[in-house]
């Protein structure tokens, strides 16, 4: 589903990552690897957000780099700590994401409602706290119908019950519509994993 | 000794401001610095190196002896200050400077009041470094009562400013909701291409102004300037390229906008070509004014040519931008040759192969490097 070629990120001269080569069948993946490992790196890239050496490449054939607007339209992407521009509300957000990801309407509406979302959305995003954030940008990452969704740690910030509407989410989505998840985490998740994928010494190797 | 609060204050505050605004300082220091220029050039068959020396003295003198020019000088140095007003109570409202708000209030206030005052004066060193020009030149010619008098004014901008910052720093964190032109246009469409205006309108209310008197100055300085090719499309091209040059600030704004605020938009499935005609449509819509002056003032023609001239070297600086990313100092210095380049094809009378070179260029930069842009 995903495969990672020749891949090298660089900060000046520290090597931050590097995959020669790796295969990811579809499924929920669980990226491990302690603080400045390198999975957030490894996110950004996947994204399309940051810059790197080599190739990914979706289902064998959809190039990041060649067929940038394909590539983009069936990846996903969530920060770890996201940044908007805080003059518009948690709606305009999902108006943009929905219209560049070609979103179905009633999909924001389930979204809004499933993630207990209502009493604020029509706020600006200068007024919401951290977890506010977080479950507004986890929303905007599961809007569209992407074949792969990044979340880089998305237990971060979440209060309880707001996590167990992620679960449900990625559950549903992996089952229904065979989407493909990458959760990068320091602690364990509650969900189906299908796999693990783990981030040291600079590479990824995946453990079964 | 320099206390801790007083370092630290320094570093976050001091360092920011300059970093944010060492563009719009370097504009008006290149505008003055041009002005002068200018004057030399045209008065040179009778002006001797030294009486060039003494006019210099009498534009300081005039601030010393006239107390129209005292009050405009004040007036502006107000500005300045609430400006930097604007940037301090900003960034004392950024999450990663909130300890400020449990830490150094526990100091006793007088402590607190007196490391902000520093932070003033530091702030205010441009200020400061005419004051002290005026006041040698005033000890040298005479003039006692107005550097007493300008002393005076820079400690009480100081003081109120210090004063506003204690007093701020000591309450609790009041919740941005936004300015209240943000609120009057709350539930209007709001498409990619326009983000960039509404920030304006949320927190760049004061560089959009300092852009626009800038402009202004290069449209009204220019022409008075060019008196002798005044209906030439020399003046016609050296006016516009006043107006891109006031407008580099807000298109590096436009980009640190786009580089912090809409970096998640490098994930949407935008064509490259979409994302450079929106930016080439929000610098239409930011220099409406200028253009429609373009339209009433020249032939449809020239006024066209100009137009294009403008898009395409506000789209240039803007795909510079990818390059150098949120680089100050690399991006002045690309400023600066395009203004030389640029400058001497309209001098050459090159108005239309400049457009052409310029459009490409800026086309060739921006799809090299927007995927390419470092974090």
């Amino acid at each position: 589903m995903l495969q990672i070629r020749n891949f090298r990120k660089a900060y000046g001269r520290f090597t931050v990552l590097s995959i020669d080569e790796l295969a990811i069948k579809p499924g929920v993946f669980w990226i491990r690897g302690v603080n400045g490992s390198g999975k957030s790196t490894l996110l950004k890239a996947a994204a399309g957000i940051l810059d790197f050496d080599g190739e990914i490449l979706l289902e064998g054939k959809i190039s990041l780099k060649k067929d940038p607007v394909e590539y983009r339209r069936r990846v996903n992407f969530a920060e770890a700590e996201p940044v908007f521009p805080e003059f518009l509300t948690g709606k305009e957000m999902m108006h943009l994401f929905a219209s560049a990801k070609r979103a179905p309407s009633e999909q924001q509406d389930y979204l809004i409602d499933s993630m207990h979302m209502n009493a604020y959305v029509n706020e600006p995003l200068s007024t919401y706290s951290s977890g506010m954030l977080k479950k507004l940008s986890l929303a905007l990452a599961f809007l569209g119908q992407p074949d792969v969704i990044l979340l880089d740690e998305p237990l971060i910030t979440m209060d309880t019950a707001s996590l167990q509407v992620l679960y449900r989410w990625i559950e549903e989505r992996h089952r229904d519509e065979n989407v493909s998840f990458f959760l990068s985490s320091h602690q364990p998740l509650e969900t189906v994993l299908t796999d693990t994928l783990t981030v040291e010494n600079q590479t990824v190797t995946a453990t079964a | 000794m320099v206390s801790p609060l007083t370092r630290v204050l320094t570093k976050i505050f001091v360092k920011g401001f300059y970093r944010v605004h060492a563009g719009l300082l370097l504009f008006f220091f290149v505008t003055l610095f041009t002005y002068g220029f200018f004057i030399n050039v045209l008065n040179e068959t009778h002006l001797t190196p030294a009486d060039r020396i003494l006019y210099n003295l009498i534009l300081v003198l005039t601030l010393l002896s006239s107390p129209i020019m005292v009050i405009v000088v004040f007036v502006a140095w107000f500005f300045y200050t609430v400006k930097s007003w604007d940037y301090v109570l900003g960034q004392m409202a950024i999450p990663s400077n909130e300890f400020l708000y449990y830490s150094s209030t526990a100091m006793a206030r007088r402590g607190q009041a007196r490391s902000w005052f520093v932070v003033q004066l530091l702030i205010s060193v441009p200020m400061i470094a005419y004051a002290l020009f005026s006041i040698v030149v005033g000890a040298v010619y005479h003039y006692y009562v107005v550097p007493v008098v300008i002393v005076l004014y820079i400690v009480l901008l100081s003081g109120v400013s210090a004063g506003l910052y204690v007093r701020v720093i000591n309450r609790r964190i009041r919740s941005h909701k936004g300015s209240w032109l943000s609120g009057l246009v709350r539930g209007w469409d709001k498409p990619f291409f326009s983000l960039f205006l509404y920030a304006v309108m949320d927190k760049l209310k004061v560089a959009f102004v300092v852009t626009k008197l800038l402009s202004a100055l290069a449209i009204i300085g220019g022409f008075h300037i060019l008196t002798d090719v005044r209906e030439d499309t020399r003046a016609a091209g050296m006016v516009t390229l006043g107006i891109v040059m006031a407008h580099a600030l807000l298109l590096y704004q436009s980009y640190r906008f786009e580089h912090t605020a809409l970096r998640f938009s490098l994930n949407f499935p935008y064509r490259k070509i979409q994302v450079y005609a929106s930016w080439g449509l929000t610098y239409i819509l930011l220099t409406l004014p200028e253009i429609l002056w373009l339209f009433t003032r020249f032939e449809a023609g020239l006024a066209l040519g100009l137009l294009l001239f403008n898009l395409s070297a506000g789209l240039l600086l803007r795909s510079i931008l990818y390059r150098t990313t949120l680089d100050i100092k690399k991006f002045i210095y690309a400023v600066f040759y395009f203004f030389i380049l640029s400058f001497a094809a309209i001098v050459l009378k090159l108005l239309w192969p400049l457009v052409m070179i310029t459009l490409a260029t800026s086309w060739i930069i921006f799809q090299k490097y927007y995927y390419k842009q470092n974090p």
